[in-house]
């Protein structure tokens, strides 16, 4: 997904939810800010690298085609982007097949539900946000699995959208192009996408790179072979998905304000959303390249709230400013601490189902600890769990 | 890495070095040592693919491509292998697609970098460009067999420096809970 | 239905891939050729200048300047059955109008690709084969005879499910 759902969209799902506009807006910032927190803005305020949440371009490209590598890759991108729908789903094949088979992303999977439960233990709002861009792009991206694996996630070249007119849908062939700069073209069915080089381990064929920008288009609704499909076809219909995830938002958002008891997966709470319904399906539906408009538009007709472009200078500015005793204190240093234990959670789990694409995990104060995760070790040593 | 991890790797770009040294000082015998590194290496590339594709692709939408082209790299690997002499220009083209598509690779990885905004790395840069000029230069001097040996050792000897290089690197491979 | 729409779509990609292979197959035999006739060339030529008087050099230089053409001769037959049935293989894998032609022929590359795989193994079995002929030039012979095995095969296949699913969905309308 992009910046006007993960920023606007969780913002008016917040709100829904009964949170307070500023609230509501700093969920959205922080779920926006799963998708900007790579190594390098990391480095740039010098805060643990192992928080990074994401991997710019150039940081993939620079990385390597080694194990310790891969493994690297898949610890962030199944962890905050992809989060596997079944570590356990039965499929033939060979043990690495079937590992990366098993990271294959999708909505309300034991790890969904594992996401918001964390949440609620960390209890604070950079917490949120982050659980709510993990559950959200388990709808945009399913399909997808966040490691390199051609055989997983390569398409055909014979992708086409479905048009929405009168007389139903009709099938239009997407022409997909290499460009680095050129832009989607929605109108004459021309999208940018990565180029397949063949390669098993190639970050062109990490996540959705090969299906381009379509999944993360809330209007876009397409049919497609995936490769581990045998075949067959899968039918995408963004627009009802992405209802579907601000729905589940929503009802996540009362889980961890405390006025839902439990939180179960492949719950949605549609009847909160209904009176916005027909207007957010159409912020959806309008085939744009970029909805913060309407989104702003939304948030403010219904709740006069307004909020500011996406800006981290303010957040950065609070980080670095703190004495080092402080910094956890900040929504920075909190946005950290959540990010290390929902990688912690995702890769611990991954590991324990007996599949090493995300490599090995350890306890702490088993062998050498690694400095940036014994601050998670401590922080959860001080709010006192058993984690 | 391991410490262990790292003397290996040393160890064997110093191997490197000192094959790519012996190469340029004797070209004559280190044309013979290139043509036959890259035969063995078409046939390796043939065996890798197909193993892949009974491991791995043959569960794949299109997987059967990897097959064939699995079986046509082994079959060049074999050909060049079976060879009492590669011709020259074969050599030299092979080393000018193979650093012509890396150069190209790295100049646009640095091109995005810099067009979205992002800081782009000066050894990515310097190393797309070091490519094109050998890939360049393996067509000005196509009928050298000093230019085929004089690239392939620089490649060899680049391939040495950066293994060094990443030995000293911290990575982390333990993951905590 | 659904499952002839998925068997229709797993059969038309390998005509595909099989009738892409089978051309590439043939490219790749007149590069190696080509190939080994520039390499040993040279060692022909200084062999004919040691073995034999000027005069017989002329003679021969024309018999090999003969079977030069008659091999060309026969590699290019075979790249242009190879081009036919590829071709159409692949016209008929992406779901555009193809004939039956392309099938035919198909048998006939089916049964030159089985003769080239038993002198493969007769060459093998006369221990005339170098160490690469007696591992990779079966395994390769081979593949080419599954290409073609399965280009065949599917090209009836194919023509038979779409022949299917036009008739449910006549007897579903």
């Amino acid at each position: 997904m992009q910046l006007d759902f993960h920023y606007y969209a969780t913002a008016a799902a917040a709100l829904i939810a009964g949170y307070d506009p500023d609230q509501s807006i700093k969920t959205g910032f922080f779920s926006q800010m799963t998708d900007h927190c790579s190594r390098t803005f990391l480095s740039g305020i010098k805060a643990p690298l192992n928080a990074a949440t994401t991997q710019l371009m150039l940081e993939l490209m620079e990385s390597g085609s080694d194990p310790v590598s891969m493994q690297d890759i898949t610890r962030i991108w199944a962890s905050f982007h992809f989060l596997p729908a079944d570590l356990k789903a039965q499929v033939k094949g060979s043990i690495l097949y079937k590992s990366k088979y098993r990271l294959i992303c999708g909505p309300d999977g034991a790890l969904a539900g594992e996401t918001v439960r964390l949440a609620k233990r960390e209890g604070t709002i950079e917490a949120a946000g982050l659980a709510m861009h993990v559950l959200a792009d388990t709808w945009a991206h399913r399909y997808f699995a966040g490691t390199p694996s051609l055989v997983i996630n390569n398409i055909g070249d014979d992708l086409e959208e479905l048009i929405p007119g009168e007389d139903g849908f009709t099938r239009r062939p997407v022409k997909f192009r290499h460009s680095l700069t050129a832009e989607d073209d929605p109108e004459n069915g021309i999208y940018n996408n990565s180029l397949n080089n063949y390669s098993e381990k190639s970050v062109m064929v990490l996540g959705h790179g090969r299906a381009g920008h379509l999944p993360d288009l809330s209007f876009a609704r397409y049919v497609y072979m995936p490769a581990w499909g045998d075949y067959r076809q899968v039918i995408k219909d963004n627009p009802k998905e992405y209802y579907n995830a601000f729905c589940q938002m929503v009802y996540a958002l009362k889980y961890l304000r405390g006025e839902v008891g439990e939180f179960e997966t492949g719950v949605y709470d549609y009847e909160a959303a209904e009176p916005y319904g027909l207007r957010i399906k159409e912020i959806l539906e309008k085939r744009q390249l970029d909805a913060c408009e309407d989104w702003k538009a939304f948030l403010k007709e219904n709740w006069d709230v307004v909020p500011g472009d996406f800006d981290t200078r303010a957040a950065e500015k609070e980080y670095t400013d703190a004495p080092d005793s402080k910094k956890d204190d900040t929504a920075i240093g909190r946005f950290v601490l959540a990010a290390l234990a929902q990688k912690s959670m995702v890769s611990g789990s991954i590991f324990r189902s007996g599949n090493l694409l995300a490599g090995f995990s350890a306890d702490p104060g088993k062998g050498k600890g690694i400095k940036d995760f014994m601050k998670l070790k401590d922080y959860l040593g001080r709010r006192g769990t058993d984690d | 890495m391991t410490n262990a991890g790292r003397v290996r790797n040393i160890l064997f770009a110093l191997i490197q070095t000192a094959a790519a040294v012996y190469m340029i000082a004797e070209p004559a015998d280190g044309y013979v040592f290139v043509a036959v590194i890259l035969s063995f290496s078409l046939l390796l590339m043939g065996a890798k693919t197909i193993i892949y594709y009974f491991s791995m692709a043959r569960h794949m939408v299109g997987g059967k491509r990897m097959l064939y082209m699995g079986v046509l790299l082994l079959d060049a690997g074999a050909f060049a292998v079976s060879l009492d002499s590669i011709p020259r220009a074969v050599v030299l083209l092979y080393l000018f697609i193979s650093h012509a598509f890396s150069g190209v690779i790295d100049v646009l990885r640095v091109k995005e970098a810099k067009d979205s905004g992002y800081p782009f790395s000066k050894f990515t840069l310097a190393t797309g460009i070091i490519n094109l000029v050998s890939a360049a230069l393996c067509i000005v001097f196509i009928n050298s067999e000093r230019t085929a040996v004089y690239i392939f050792c620089a490649g060899i000897i680049y391939s040495a420096i950066t293994r060094i290089i990443s030995s000293f690197r911290e990575t982390r491979i333990i993951f905590i809970n | 239905m659904e499952d002839l729409e998925v068997s229709l779509r797993r059969r038309s990609d390998t005509l595909y891939v099989s009738g892409s292979a089978m051309i590439i197959f043939g490219l790749w035999s007149v590069i190696r050729f080509t190939l080994s006739l520039t390499t040993h060339d040279a060692v022909v030529t200084e062999q004919l200048e040691q073995n034999y008087d000027p005069a017989a050099i002329a003679d021969k230089q024309v018999y090999y300047f003969l079977v030069y053409v008659l091999s060309y001769g026969l590699l290019g037959m075979d790249m242009l059955l190879r081009l036919l049935v590829g071709l159409g293989a692949r016209r008929e894998g992406k779901g555009r109008k193809s004939g039956m032609g392309y099938a035919v022929l198909s048998v006939f590359m089916l049964l030159w690709e089985f003769w080239q795989l038993l002198l493969v193994i007769l060459n093998i079995f006369e221990g005339r084969a170098y160490v690469m002929d007696v591992v990779i030039t079966p395994v390769v012979q081979f593949s080419c005879l599954l290409c073609a095995a399965e280009l065949s095969w599917n090209a009836v296949k194919v023509k038979l499910i779409k022949r299917r699913l036009k008739k449910e969905v006549r007897d579903a309308a």
